[in-house]
């Protein structure tokens, strides 16, 4: 089981960086091509709390999370105020996850430079991970069905119309910068606490593009679509071991097939719903309640 | 409506096929065969290391199949690349490799970032690890504790011994007083090599006169020569870890006129070097464990790079490493008279004078490092590598 409980984890600490991601970038419009950048701050810092000062797991990665949140508002204040939009702010987070990763391989003391910290213990179990996952996917889904979420949408879809509706489109990007870097501070933090070693390594351009790949590909005005896709991305190199020195290549083509049948994402602005299961209940029981009729009048 | 018909079962065939490769993992463990893990870069510009070592092992568990196998069973070599993502994949990996293919150790991994994330795994399900190329210190010890990691090993040279022979060997043997170093930054094997050289060469009396450093995807690196120029080197440390930024930048060297004596650490050494810089890399010196073309394994590269002529991959020195690290195991099974993981790991420990590939190795019960390797010194002369010297470190 420990193979399937390693790869959930993985799956999880994805399905977490990426609905924060899918806020910034599908629902409101913000590039960020260097996301990763907030799980480095994430787990870095919530390893530093819990191995040099002390602070307990679960804090440690919750105020990873928050540091993860100071760090978007250092960056994201001067550039969204300046009205950075779209492809600039990818290039100023592109910039930022190269900064992070630097100057962490250059601070020796406490984060141990381009080698980086081990021995750090197992301490994301499996079923925790889950519930934390569960828990976040929840409170997103909720802020995007709420006012402020539909803020998001108004200020991706025309910003000066939401501007003359209201509403204030820098508090409104600031917000939703500030929600996905505690998401990615908080992935980051669950993931360095299960793969016991943190090096700037561990969060590379690869990691940036897969998740903005995972929002692109599960559809970007949905949240159930970049989590699957999120899935799919860490399960599909897995599956696709049998093919050995191919499996790249293959994974690589899976990106083009799903964008040329799926220009919209694999759910567009669509969300997996579960309302089909009530609907089919219903039919059902009025097909018996039909046949009973009818078996009754016979 | 076609296409997305077409797409769903596309996509339906694709997972169907790999589940089905992926069960087959967990339904394999049959007890006639010894399976033996290896993960690395299979796949990108980094694959020469790992695929040319995959082949010679597995060259060498056919020959020990034909002699009869380990303990009366046949052996097989189960590998995965992580490529794509060393610092996640090789947690997968790896835990694949222990829990569904059931290897008895994993061995042969050629570097420092993609062992340190399995050193608790390894620890825990007690299966032996042992490294090829992972130079770090931190790979066999706990930095915290000053402990060695139970079921982690090594067969190669750490990065204190090599980043001190060159700095020695700069100081001393070609009485270099100014060095300027060029690092691969976030590369710990690089920035280990070039941390090393840096105290032991200022201890020595040396100067340092300009530090600089570079990322993984540059491949300009005339700025940083002229100003090294400019501080007054005459030597540059190229803490490099892959063949190709070493070439560059010899050859960008020698655009720009300037005359350095390079000093390279094993990370580069690849004969491919050769064909990038031969010409340019004219007063150069690479530290490495062993010399690639040592009489003593002209036999064994000429029928690897016979054999596997089409792949286009030719036998380097992480071969012979990954050999070494193979053999060790083979040793320790031997000696254990056993395929249980604590039975290896103790007879792993106790190694001593194991008949490696390179050579005997004794391993340090204290740091799970070899005792005493050798340090071959090689210097570029007429677009071929030729000895320089070889020596024991105290």
């Amino acid at each position: 089981m420990l193979y399937i409980f390693s790869i959930i984890v993985f799956v999880c600490v994805h399905g977490i960086a990426v609905s924060g991601l899918s806020l910034l970038t599908g629902y409101t419009g913000i590039f960020s091509i260097g996301h990763a950048g907030f799980m480095a701050v994430g787990g870095y810092a919530a390893v530093v709390l819990y191995k040099n000062l002390g602070v307990p797991f679960l804090l440690a990665v919750v105020l990873g999370g928050f540091i993860a949140v100071i760090v978007s508002v250092i960056l994201g204040y001067p550039a969204l105020r300046n009205k950075l939009e779209g492809d600039a702010f990818g290039i100023v987070m592109l910039g930022f996850v190269t900064v992070v990763r630097v100057a962490i391989s250059n601070i020796k003391p406490v984060l141990g430079g381009a080698i980086g910290i081990t021995g750090i213990p197992r301490l994301s179990s499996v079923w925790l991970v889950i519930l934390i996952t569960a828990i976040m996917v929840y409170c997103m889904r909720n802020f995007i069905k709420s006012d402020y979420g539909k803020n998001c949408m108004a200020v991706q879809q025309q910003e000066s119309a939401a501007e003359m509706v209201g509403v204030n489109p820098l508090r409104t990007k600031l917000r939703a910068l500030m929600i996905s870097a505690f998401y990615g501070g908080v992935a980051g933090g669950l993931f360095v606490f299960y793969a016991t070693f943190v090096s700037p390594m561990s969060f590379a351009e690869a990691k940036s593009n897969d998740l903005l790949a995972a929002v692109v590909l599960g559809g970007m005005c949905s949240l159930s679509g970049p989590l699957m896709a999120a899935g799919i991305l860490v399960i599909l190199p897995e599956i696709l071991r049998f093919l050995a020195v191919w499996r790249l290549v293959f994974y690589g083509l899976a990106f083009i097939l799903i964008m040329l049948f799926r220009p919209d994402g694999l759910f567009g602005y669509r969300e997996i719903s579960f309302k089909w299961v009530g609907r089919l209940y219903h039919k059902i029981k009025a097909g018996i309640g039909e046949r009973q009729k009818r078996t009754g009048r016979g | 409506m076609k296409h997305r018909k077409l797409f769903a079962l596309l996509l339906t065939v694709v997972l169907s096929v790999g589940a089905v490769f992926t069960g087959c993992g967990s339904g394999s463990g049959q007890s006639d065969t010894i399976k033996v893990g290896f993960y690395g870069t299979l796949a990108g510009s980094g694959a020469y290391v790992d695929t040319a070592a995959k082949m010679a092992i597995e060259d060498y568990i056919e020959q020990i199949n034909a002699n009869g196998g380990w303990l009366g069973k046949q052996v097989q070599l189960v590998s995965y690349d992580v490529s794509k993502d060393p610092a996640t994949e090789s947690v997968t990996a790896a835990t694949r490799l222990i829990e569904q293919d059931k290897v008895i150790g994993i061995v042969g991994i050629s570097g420092t970032a993609s062992t340190l994330p399995i050193i608790s795994l390894c620890n825990e399900t007690q299966t032996p690890c042992i490294a090829s190329a992972a130079t770090n210190t931190k790979v066999t010890m706990n930095e915290d504790t000053g402990e060695v990691y139970p079921y982690l090993f090594r067969v190669c040279f750490i990065d204190p011994y090599q980043g001190t022979a060159l700095a020695d060997f700069a100081y001393n043997d070609l009485d270099i007083q100014k060095v300027a170093t060029l690092t691969r930054v976030n590369n710990a094997y690089a920035m280990g090599i070039q941390e090393y050289f840096k105290e032991q060469y200022t201890a020595l009396g040396g100067k340092i006169v300009k530090e600089l450093g570079y990322q993984e995807t540059e491949v300009e690196f005339r700025a940083q020569l002229t100003a090294a120029a400019d501080a007054g080197a005459t030597a540059i440390l190229v803490a490099a870890s892959e063949y190709k930024d070493a070439g560059l930048i010899a050859n960008q060297a020698a655009d720009l006129g300037l005359e350095f004596t390079f000093l390279l650490p094993d990370g580069v050494y690849a004969s491919e070097l050769l064909n990038v810089a031969g010409d340019t890399l004219g007063s150069s010196y690479i530290s490495v464990g062993a010399d690639e073309n040592d009489p003593a394994f002209a036999d064994f590269k000429s029928s690897f790079d016979e054999k596997h002529k089409d792949s286009g991959y030719t036998a380097n020195i992480y071969t012979y490493y990954a050999l070494d690290s193979f053999m060790l195991l083979e040793y320790a099974v031997k000696t254990a008279d056993s395929l249980d993981g604590p039975a290896i790991r103790d007879a792993l420990e106790n190694a001593k004078d194991a008949p490696c590939f390179t050579e005997a190795i004794t391993i340090d019960p204290e740091t799970h490092n070899p005792l005493n390797k050798s340090i071959t010194v090689l210097t570029v002369k007429d677009g071929a590598y030729s000895v320089y010297k070889t020596y024991k470190p105290e």
